[in-house]
């Protein structure tokens, strides 16, 4: 129809959503690029078993953690967060309260070059999961570097019994 | 200065469409992010504040579900045995693939250790246990 209206200056009414699509776009790839990392959890070592006897280096001795049903009771899962309160756990043979093992980690383990920093995890295999995770995070926290290896033997994680 | 229009010609796109798409794109993967995982429906542990642990590409999952059943991947495994021999298939195919287990939360750890013997018997030296981040309250 041509309603011929004068151009003077030419007054825009629409909204510049140009920055609108730029934020927008830029927001998208975030979202693409952390839905791949939103992974989250623990590396395990599980070592080949050899034939050959390591030594083992009498300064820095493999540290086992051992987790039993008697020094804490977690075999029912979670109703809670956190670890139950009176909750003991073993670093070899000394018997260690869970709100203390990261302390107790960060001091074994501070003079340690890295490839020594191994903590193996026994756990009696009726305990909850969920739980064992919850003390190996706490371990986690007293190193950072600190790795974790499993041990198959279920005896270890009564020390006392064991008799070692 | 008079111009006379007759049916004025744009030269700008139209970009709304584009911004719908862009804006709907943009809400599915918000919403999907933080409910994003693969495998069978697994419950997992929450921790503090597990690292986190880039997916790769050559990554084998195991899901270790509630009753105790194995999957590799998204495929059930009946018995042991079969448990066993697709792990040693996935082993030849490639000797360094990450292995990831993801066991129910509410499963005891001699479960999850079975898992993890079996995947150490076959060869590979490492997993990854996940875990979920603990909602903070």
């Amino acid at each position: 129809m041509g309603m011929a209206v004068g151009g003077g200056g030419g007054l825009n009414s629409e909204i510049n959503v140009t920055p609108l699509i730029d934020v927008v776009l830029v927001l998208l790839i975030i979202f693409m690029v952390l839905v791949p990392l939103s992974q989250r959890g623990y590396d395990i070592e599980i070592p080949r078993e050899t034939t050959e006897v390591v030594q083992p280096d009498p300064d820095h001795p493999p540290v086992i953690l051992a987790i039993n049903a008697e020094a804490c009771p977690i075999e029912t899962g979670l109703t809670s967060p956190g670890l139950p309160p009176g909750c003991r756990v073993f670093l070899n043979k000394d018997q260690v309260d869970v709100t203390q093992l990261s302390t107790k980690i960060t001091e074994i383990f501070k003079n340690r070059k890295s490839a020594d920093k191994i903590l193996f995890l026994a756990a009696e295999e009726k305990l909850n999961y969920e739980r064992i995770i919850r003390i190996l995070d706490v371990a986690k926290k007293g190193d950072e570097s600190l790795k974790v290896g499993i041990v198959s033997d279920e005896r270890l994680a009564r020390p006392a019994a064991a008799g070692i | 200065m008079q111009s006379v229009k007759v049916e004025s010609v744009r030269s700008d796109i139209n970009v709304t469409p584009l911004v719908d798409v862009v804006l709907v794109l943009l809400i599915i993967f918000m919403v999907v992010t933080p409910m994003l995982q693969k495998g069978p429906p697994v419950m997992l542990p929450k921790a503090s504040d597990p690292p986190k642990k880039a997916e790769e590409k050559s990554q084998i999952l195991i899901a270790v579900s509630k009753d105790k059943g194995l999957y590799v991947e998204k495929d059930p495994m009946t018995s042991d045995d079969m448990f066993g021999s697709r792990l040693a298939e996935e082993y030849q195919r490639n000797k360094n693939a990450t292995i990831v287990i993801k066991g129910d939360a509410r499963l005891t750890y001699g479960e999850v250790k079975k898992a993890m013997l079996k995947v150490k018997e076959v060869g590979f030296e490492q997993v990854g246990l996940i875990t979920q981040k603990q909602d903070s309250q």
